[in-house]
């Protein structure tokens, strides 16, 4: 009596596991991007040419005065500078959209798109940090 | 003048600080001197539990035996199985209400000596044409001899008495 | 005044670490004396941390903004409401929040047991004491929300104004209470295994404290959710966010041991299961914050990399490796001499909701953590987005809520078969009928009709479950049907609380699918006097308004909904320009009905009052909310105290000791 009872619920939990691990591998190869640095970003590029088309986040300090928004804010272009603090290339980036409201001038973003041949980055998705306890550097905090 | 201020809030700081600090010493420190606090703790037999988890164990147990005749009542589970478990749990009830009869027994609040007599006050006028018929059952299946409500095995056959 | 609050807190510290010291060798010597002032060093550290608290909210209040903390969270324009809100804006305050809590806390235990549970108590008290010391340390040495500014400016940096919305005052807190609730069962968990009284007494004691924060951090995680909703302006509610991933974690485990508790409570099995499921609770609402605080994981909601982050690793590491050595000692005693008695009970629906729970959890875990691992494994971060989430936690969800609606059907231990098939019928022929009826009426997507199918049969279940114990009830007592319902669910308020949560659910569901599957959205760049239709509504551009006042500049503009050709409503989508902090804010405008939401957006516009809007319909989003309060209902229901049990029996008690005694015992 105990034994069939407990091999079904083995067995039960088997499939449970299975189909977990199923959902959670197709779902992976359908959203699994690269998640660089600028820096990295451009490192990568200058190896090989497998990043350009394919999907990828990065994130990136927005570079003061770099912003330039068209009347309708539908579009936007601006630059953004590796945020670990190691200087480095600026990369442009391209977005069309509204930007999120606490997207400005020195904040960190993070672009999802791609990296296109003439440089550019085209951005599908663009985020900023969010505002609950948001806690600006301290150099920001002087006055 | 700012100066003096400062003087000033620093030793209200400072006075603050030990006032706060001592009161919280006293407090904490205060058990140590209490009167009438006993000293030890009593130590429960190991691997028994106490007075208040048989209670409530009890107090589960009644709670199971009540939600399997509501399940019963609406059909969720067969006669045949509610019997069983039903009989199951109310002999688990009383296997606790026996264990605390032997360790606390005597020990009874007015409140529980009031409600018993008003439950077989209650039982008497509410169950009295029925008291014959409860006996019912107790039969063993396999040769006929009455049996005991506490029994496990039958006196005659040693046939098991189903629970 | 202020000084007085950082002298609060290293009060606290030194009563934190001596109440831990004390309790524990009280406990273990047996000394009366020595757990005594251990309880004592409780009621004062809770004292402590009041005044502490007290002092911080003057602060804000006298504006003293040398006060750093106080400085980067409020302005002398912020409101009274807001301002006492800026407590818990900001990680120190938000600490300081915690660690009052905890103290509070655990001064209820003290004075919800003075008379129960006196093995475990002492053990339990010095637990939550060794948390308490290290929020203690963490706000007097890293994070002392009364640390100062050498010098005092004249006004503060101000809130920041997205979060001054309603949302966001009881979001915060709810989670926190969530978050320190679990606490208390954990360590009564704990205190179980150290004294090796693993009968189900630490459950019981904390049932209700388990219901609770099971429900706070339900209710906070579903806040969030609406204040994103409302003020984040971007459509939606859910973004698998890591901070939103954080708070779900810990609920999905804490939801699977709510119900394996039930099963150690009836059939004292699952014993080790429970433990597990408690410290991994607790570990992750630990693991929430840190992951919040440590920039570990970059996420939208990135708090700032803080110095905090390795504090909690190493506090996580500790807790988990100390709390699974103490299980493994204790697995011997754990056995259980039981075993389910069928596939078919609830007890095994119970199993199986644990089982998708937690790989629910662990799926939100994997997804969460990726990039880490991946660059651990691999060396190069990869991220995975909503899609794997979705893909993995949509199917979860629908076999979750099939559980749900097949649950009320079979009975604790053994459901026969019979009657099972009996007990099916009705509800899956009437869902069937609904099914086919949606999608006749052209549902299409697959999940979502499958989804809107099962959410009905649940709802019927559930509404049978209902309608048979008050006919059972009738019954046996001849009551009228209202007297039935509202007796039925007195007498048996965790079944009965724990349905009605269910329904809860079941409605937070039908808003998911609702506006996940069947969004619309459209954006248009009109002229004043332009129309732009989405979905049978009509949207007419009129006019763009300018005000201010002295915190900011509002642009809003005039939209007439048509439906018809009547109007229904005017919607006025805002853009906020605040000045303190230098920051437009989106203000969206969500005209709410039971079968919609619309949702507009003033995106830009020009000079020549061009504007561009962008305008969502979400079907069904009223109903998630509406969920939440079913579910706050449901609870409430569940937790409310009982009749002290002595004055009920005299009167109430329908089964009674010498009834029991009486009766034959026969089979």
């Amino acid at each position: 009596m105990i034994k069939p009872k407990k091999t079904r619920f083995i067995i039960g939990g088997l499939l449970i596991v299975g189909t977990l691990v199923y959902l959670g591998y197709s779902g992976m190869q359908g959203s699994m991007v690269y998640y660089l640095t600028v820096n990295e970003l451009m490192a990568r590029a200058a190896a090989d040419h497998s990043i350009y088309g394919e999907g990828v986040r990065v994130s990136g300090k927005v570079v003061s005065g770099s912003i330039e928004r068209d009347s309708m804010a539908r579009e936007i272009k601006f630059k953004i500078i590796d945020n670990q603090g190691n200087g480095g290339k600026l990369l442009p980036v391209f977005y069309r959209g509204t930007p999120p409201d606490l997207f400005k001038n020195g904040v960190d973003v993070v672009v999802e798109g791609e990296y296109t041949r003439d440089g550019t980055f085209l951005a599908k998705t663009l985020l900023t940090s969010c505002p609950s306890k948001y806690e600006p550097a301290k150099g920001e905090k002087a006055e | 003048m700012r100066g003096g201020n400062d003087s000033f809030g620093f030793l209200m700081t400072l006075f603050m600080t030990i006032l706060l600090a001592a009161s919280a010493a006293f407090f904490v420190g205060f058990p140590f001197w209490q009167k009438g606090l006993e000293e030890e703790i009593p130590q429960a037999p190991p691997g028994e539990a106490g007075f208040s988890a048989l209670l409530s164990r009890k107090e589960e147990a009644y709670r199971t035996i009540k939600e399997l005749e509501l399940d019963h009542q609406m059909g969720k589970l067969s006669d045949e199985d509610y019997r069983e478990l039903s009989q199951r749990y109310k002999a688990v009830a009383l296997g606790i209400l026996k264990e605390i009869d032997q360790r606390y027994g005597g020990v009874k609040t007015i409140e529980e000596e009031i409600e018993e007599e008003i439950l077989e006050l209650r039982r008497r006028r509410r169950l009295a044409p029925k008291e014959k018929s409860a006996e019912r059952s107790s039969f063993c299946t396999q040769c006929g001899a009455q049996l005991q409500p506490a029994d496990r095995f039958c006196g005659r056959c040693g046939q098991r008495v189903e629970q | 005044m202020t000084e007085i609050g950082y002298v609060s807190l290293v009060l606290a510290l030194v009563l934190a670490a001596y109440g831990a010291i004390v309790s524990a060798y009280g406990a273990a010597e047996r000394k009366r004396r020595f757990t005594a002032s251990g309880e004592n060093a409780v009621y004062a550290a809770w004292a402590l941390l009041s005044l502490a608290s007290l002092a911080l909210i003057y602060a804000f209040l006298s504006r003293d903004f040398q006060i750093e903390y106080v400085y980067s969270y409020s302005s002398r324009t912020l409101p009274l409401f807001y301002t006492l809100s800026s407590f818990w804006a900001g990680q120190k305050g938000s600490l300081l929040m915690w660690a009052w809590l905890l103290a509070a806390f655990s001064s209820l235990v003290l004075i919800q047991n003075r008379r129960q549970n006196r093995e475990l108590i002492p053990y339990a008290i010095s637990l939550l004491m060794i948390v308490l010391l290290f929020f203690m340390v963490l706000l007097v040495f890293v994070s002392n929300p009364f640390s100062r500014l050498p010098s005092r400016p004249q006004d503060g940096q101000g809130l920041n104004p997205l979060l001054q919305n309603p949302g966001m005052i009881f979001h915060p807190p709810s989670l926190f209470l969530g978050y320190v609730g679990f606490t208390i069962p954990f360590a009564f968990a704990l205190a179980a295994l150290l004294t090796g009284r693993l009968d189900d007494s630490w459950i019981r004691a904390t049932r209700k404290w388990t219901l609770f924060s099971w429900y706070t951090l339900g209710i906070g995680i579903l806040l969030g959710a609406q204040w994103a909703y409302v003020e984040l302006g971007w459509g939606g509610y859910w973004a698998w966010d890591p901070v939103e991933n954080a708070s779900l974690m810990p609920w999905l485990v804490g939801t699977a041991y709510l119900h394996s508790v039930m099963i150690q409570e009836k059939r004292d099995m699952l014993k080790v299961w429970n433990m597990v499921l408690i410290i991994l609770t607790f570990g992750l609402c630990i693991f929430g914050t840190f992951l919040t605080r440590s920039g570990l994981i970059s996420s939208v909601h990135s708090f700032g990399e803080s110095t905090v982050g390795p504090f909690f690793l190493g506090f996580l590491a500790l807790l988990l490796g100390a709390s699974f050595l103490l299980l493994f000692t204790r697995l011997g005693q754990l056995r259980s001499p039981h075993q389910l008695d069928s596939v078919l009970s609830r007890e095994s629906s119970f199993l199986l909701n644990n089982w998708i729970l937690v790989g629910a959890a662990f799926s939100v875990l994997w997804g969460t953590m990726f990039p880490v691992i991946s660059e651990a494994i691999k060396g190069v971060k990869i991220s995975v987005g909503p899609p794997f989430f979705n893909q993995v936690n949509v199917p979860i969800g629908i076999t979750l809520l099939l559980i749900t609606g097949i649950c009320p059907l079979i009975s604790w231990r053994k459901a026969s078969a019979r009657n099972f098939q009996k007990n099916f019928l009705f509800p899956l022929l009437a869902s069937g009928a609904v099914g086919i009826l949606l999608a006749s009426v052209g549902i299409r997507h697959f999940y979502g009709w499958f989804a809107f199918t099962l959410c009905f049969f649940v709802i019927v279940t559930i509404g049978t479950e209902f309608l048979r114990g008050i006919r059972a009830r009738r019954q046996t007592t001849g009551e009228g049907f209202a007297r039935a319902l509202f007796s039925m669910i007195g007498k048996n308020r965790r079944r009965y609380g724990g349905h009605i949560v269910h329904l809860g659910l079941v409605l937070i569901f039908l808003g998911i699918t609702g506006s996940s599957a069947y969004k619309v959205e459209k954006e248009a760049t009109l002229r004043p006097g332009q129309t732009v239709q989405i979905a049978g509504y009509t949207f007419k551009y009129e006019a763009l308004e300018g005000s201010s006042d002295a915190h900011k500049d509002v642009v809003r503009a005039r939209l007439s909904v048509y439906r018809d050709g009547t109007q229904i409503t005017q919607m006025k989508p805002e853009k906020r320009f605040y000045r303190v902090q230098e920051q437009p804010t989106t203000e969206v405008a969500i005209y709410s009905t039971l079968k919609e939401d619309l949702y507009a957006i003033l995106e830009g516009y020009d000079q020549k009052d061009l504007a561009t809007f962008k305008l969502f319909l979400n079907p069904l989003v009223v109903w998630m909310w509406i969920g939440g309060l079913v579910i706050t209902l449901g609870t409430t229901i569940a937790i409310w105290p009982e009749w002290k049990p002595r004055r009920k029996s005299l009167i109430y008690r329908e089964t009674s000791d010498s009834e029991l005694r009486d009766s034959k015992l026969v089979t």
